[in-house]
């Protein structure tokens, strides 16, 4: 047989089994946070070039979002009354 | 599986399955390649961790008109390049010259060093400088072309012949002094 062939055989049967995984982990590693960073950017790049552009004087591109914000009115407990705090109750037994 | 379906399925859902798959056909070879061009286990594993995530950051990139295989030995030899350059250790890849040329060169025939025994070949790649068992290996384990190698190297296809005559001449001749000799002494 090619004696470069065997060579290469070896070559390949030395990286096999736990030098193999190592190096495959470590790429596993590398996407993940390849991966993380595109989310981030993703996520957060519009946001910040909208920022950027607005303090040098621009206009924001983003539409204004409506934050949703607790209001009296909306409160939950038609009747004001403060919620039931720690005590002695007839359905607790003490 | 052919490839492209798994790279088809990797864009679609990145699972890791489909890593795993590429990974198993790709990654020994690129290794092979990699301790071809950078000699030292460590640098070439470090190599082959580079150029997978290279290789799965650019997927999408790949259009699949050369095959894949293709595609990752170009990038492989791409990065190792760029990194013995790096490194200034461009003369271990690039010199002009094979160290003593002889006067006149015989033509080798690719079947002497390929009839070699493994040790026999080990010893002679090891008496040989780094250009030119960098030069041997890629054209007889690796199996590149002669004008892959040109281009690789940046040289014209003859200068690359010619280099190739004299290592395979050298080759040949480190061969006979070492084992044709003690064979016929004993």
């Amino acid at each position: 047989m090619n004696a470069f062939l065997l060579l290469q055989e070896q070559d390949v049967a030395d990286f096999r089994g736990t030098r193999s995984r190592a190096v495959r982990q470590r790429v596993e590693g590398n996407l993940r946070s390849a991966e993380f960073v595109g989310s981030l950017i993703e996520l957060f790049g519009p946001r910040l070039a909208d920022t950027l552009s607005v303090l040098s004087g621009g206009t924001p591109s983003l539409v204004d979002e409506q934050y949703l914000r607790l209001r009296e009115g909306e409160d939950d407990d038609p009747y004001g009354q403060p919620p039931r705090g720690p005590g002695p109750s007839a359905s607790i037994p003490s | 599986m052919e490839d492209m379906d798994i790279i088809r399925a990797y864009r679609e859902r990145k699972h890791a399955l489909c890593f795993r798959l590429l990974y198993e056909r790709y990654a020994s070879r690129i290794y092979s390649k990699a301790i071809t061009m950078l000699h030292k286990q460590s640098e070439a594993e470090d190599a082959t961790q580079e150029i997978f995530t290279k290789v799965f950051l650019s997927l999408d990139k790949f259009e699949g008109q050369s095959k894949f295989s293709t595609w990752v030995y170009s990038i492989t030899y791409n990065f190792c390049i760029d990194k013995i350059r790096k490194d200034k250790r461009s003369r271990a890849l690039f010199a002009d010259e094979v160290a003593e040329p002889p006067d006149t060169i015989e033509e080798v025939p690719d079947e002497a060093l390929m009839h070699m025994q493994l040790n026999e070949l080990r010893y002679v790649l090891s008496q040989l400088t780094p250009p030119e068992r960098t030069l041997l290996l890629m054209k007889y384990k690796d199996g590149v072309k002669i004008k892959a190698l040109a281009d690789l190297l940046g040289k014209n296809e003859s200068a690359v012949k010619m280099q190739l005559k004299r290592t395979k001449e050298k080759a040949k001749r480190i061969h006979d002094r070492q084992f044709t000799t003690q064979s016929s002494n004993s």
